[in-house]
């Protein structure tokens, strides 16, 4: 298997007079085996940096290499693209319109020169495994997208690629399966231990595929770690953003029985200590609750009196929007598992520990 | 909105009409028997399009017609579809807009002006000719042969329209995804492994349009057959048209009437339906 070593990898695209930086410097090594996820808003650069390892794209400066072998440097493709054994599986999926499915994966197989058994019986293999056997005969429009996708993850897999590079690999699947198709992915990641870089702007994604995952955005990787810990401590207010749903709130950093408050409106949040006056407050919605109750034990910090603004719903849990009595433009959403009345007043709760700030 | 489209549909009407109107009138007229010999016409049925099959000339410029057509089908999309290909496969993007503009300049060129230049060129003292000598290679008569007359003729339009052809077939190659070829690149695909299986494949809308413009411009051409054969009485490069042609100007008017009949039946019976589908498939495609 192979790992993978980007040493200040950049990527400007230059048109007429504008030069626009897709990439700034990146630096990462994905060790072999590995799952590697890469996050980041649409336009931020994960797919320029996924089309460099593929060599679909020559960086402007820095230089990839594979297992210490260099396979591109500023500006100049030292290993071509179909020298470097890669299985990739395209957003769109790129299936050959014009083949059935089995023509669609024996495809690499044949600029392999391989007997007509042998290429049979990596094909039955491979589709055995992604359950797409019954529908070898079958051209892709006359697949679902499930099974198209899997057709293209076969094409991706049967040659035995050193890496698996998922660009975007769920975007196009119905959200009911897209669960199942992570879970296929993941499994089979696990079974053959291919290094796997999957680009996504979906956090789903990246949880359920990537043990490690870098954060992409404006062309720089800001955070590499696990996905859970860029979810608990994630750098920038953009990343806290990406990697999952988040109560913003602008705060003023207040002092008073030795502890550290940042306080917005009617609201008082418990914080670390901070250098600055004014912060930015970002909660996941797990951590903030409504209830009527007073206390809800040592976990729960209580934050103050709050007014339901608007009551609705989303899957599975009521989704209510509360205000400070004070300023009805200071929105805090919380998920809870009844709906409550518009106008009533609750007492707001926050998980101690859990309110993250940035600068 | 009825009322709107109805509005934006009036000058199609108009130009479809006086089509129609035309047509239908050199229909009556073919048959008639209107002539030099017969100032005031009567009808007579199909005894015109009769006495037309039994003049030689007519099936000889008919099967002229008809060679030339199927040869400039066959070679302009072979070429079309070579310049294509390595238009397509040419990584730099400037180069390629420069051969492009070069290899569809002879459309830009009027026919007549074409054949002139075609004529010199194939002057066996000073055309291509001259480097032929120079070079110690056989030199062919060209146009001063009946052997090689008509295949010099094919050799013109073949080169005038084969840059028709490459539109059609580059426009349909920068219509495929292009990370269909990606894909195939890194599945180790040559780039002639590229072009037969994956973009000639994909490219059919190109075929189609390309396969049917070639034969409707050949079939009807005039110029070229006109120019290089020096009048209209040269039976070795005599078309259908310029037969057409030179029945009108001896003023056997049903008869050139009826040749421009059949000329348009065959053009309507092959190209429409041909057209129509390629374009409907194209727009289905987008």
């Amino acid at each position: 298997m192979v790992n993978v070593m980007a040493k200040g990898i950049t990527k400007i695209y230059k048109s007429r007079r504008k030069e626009v930086v897709a990439l700034d410097n990146v630096n990462i090594d994905i060790h072999s085996g590995e799952s590697f996820g890469i996050l980041g808003p649409s336009g931020a650069g994960k797919t320029t940096f996924m089309r460099i390892i593929a060599g679909l794209d020559i960086p402007t400066q820095g230089e990839l290499y594979f297992n210490d072998e260099l396979v591109a440097t500023s500006n100049k493709l030292v290993v071509p693209p179909e020298d470097r054994n890669i299985g990739m599986v395209f957003q769109t999926w790129a299936l050959y319109p014009n083949m059935t499915a089995y023509d669609n994966i024996a495809f690499p197989l044949r600029s392999l020169r391989m007997s007509k058994d042998e290429e049979r019986k990596r094909i039955n293999e491979v589709s055995e495994i992604l359950g797409i056997a019954h529908v070898l005969n079958h051209y892709p429009r006359e697949l679902s997208g499930g099974q198209q996708q899997r057709v293209a993850l076969a094409r991706a897999l049967v040659k035995n690629p050193s890496i698996l590079l998922l660009d975007e690999p769920f975007s196009n699947l119905d959200a009911r399966i897209r669960d199942s198709a992570r879970a296929l992915v993941r499994r089979i990641q696990n079974e053959l231990k291919i290094t796997t870089i999957t680009v996504s702007h979906d956090p789903a994604d990246i949880f359920s595929i990537a043990e490690r995952a870098g954060v992409i955005v404006h062309g720089k990787l800001v955070q590499v770690d696990k996905p859970s810990a860029i979810y608990s401590s994630p750098v920038t207010v953009e990343v806290a953003r990406l990697i999952g749903d988040l109560v913003e709130l602008n705060g003023r950093v207040e002092e008073s029985n030795n502890k550290i408050y940042a306080v917005v409106d009617d609201f008082t949040f418990p914080i670390n200590k901070v250098a600055a006056n004014n912060v930015r407050l970002g909660i996941r919605l797990e951590d903030l609750k409504i209830s009527d109750e007073v206390s809800l034990g040592d976990e729960w910090v209580f934050v103050g009196r709050a007014r339901v603004k608007v009551s609705s719903y989303s899957s599975g849990l009521f989704r209510v929007t509360v205000v400070p009595p004070s300023n009805d433009n200071t929105e805090i959403v919380v998920m809870v598992d009844r709906p409550f009345d518009v106008g009533r007043e609750v007492n707001l709760f926050v998980k101690s520990g859990k309110v993250l700030v940035f600068p | 909105m009825r009322i709107q489209g109805l509005l934006m549909a009036i000058p199609t009407i108009f130009f479809s009409f006086l089509l129609l109107y035309l047509v239908i009138w050199n229909l009556y007229f073919s048959f008639t028997n209107w002539s030099l010999l017969n100032p005031h016409p009567s009808f007579v049925g199909f005894q015109t399009y009769a006495s037309l099959l039994y003049m030689e000339y007519f099936s000889i410029s008919l099967s002229h017609s008809i060679l030339l057509s199927v040869g400039t089908v066959v070679f302009g999309n072979l070429l079309g579809l070579l310049f294509a290909s390595l238009l397509y496969f040419l990584g730099n993007e400037k180069m390629r807009s420069i051969y492009l503009s070069l290899l569809i300049y002879p459309l830009s060129i009027s026919m007549a002006a074409n054949s002139l230049i075609w004529l010199w060129l194939f002057n066996i003292h000073i055309g291509i000719n001259w480097l032929l000598r120079l070079l110690h290679l056989p030199v062919p008569l060209w146009l001063s042969s009946p052997s090689t007359e008509f295949p010099s003729l094919m050799v013109v339009v073949i080169w005038a329209y084969a840059g028709l052809s490459l539109i059609f077939y580059l426009a349909a190659f920068m219509g495929v995804d292009k990370s269909l070829i990606e894909a195939a690149r890194i599945d180790r695909a040559n780039p002639l492994r590229i072009l037969f299986r994956v973009l000639l494949p994909n490219s059919m809308n190109g075929f189609i349009v390309s396969s049917a413009l070639l034969f409707l411009f050949s079939f009807r051409i005039f110029s070229p057959p006109y120019l290089l054969s020096g009048g209209p009485t040269n039976i070795f490069l005599q078309t259908s048209v310029v037969y057409m042609y030179y029945l009108f100007t001896t003023e056997y008017f049903a008869q050139a009437s009826a040749v421009a009949t059949i000329i348009t039946a065959i053009a309507t019976a092959v190209v429409i339906p041909y057209a129509l589908y390629g374009i409907k498939r194209w727009m289905k495609h987008e």
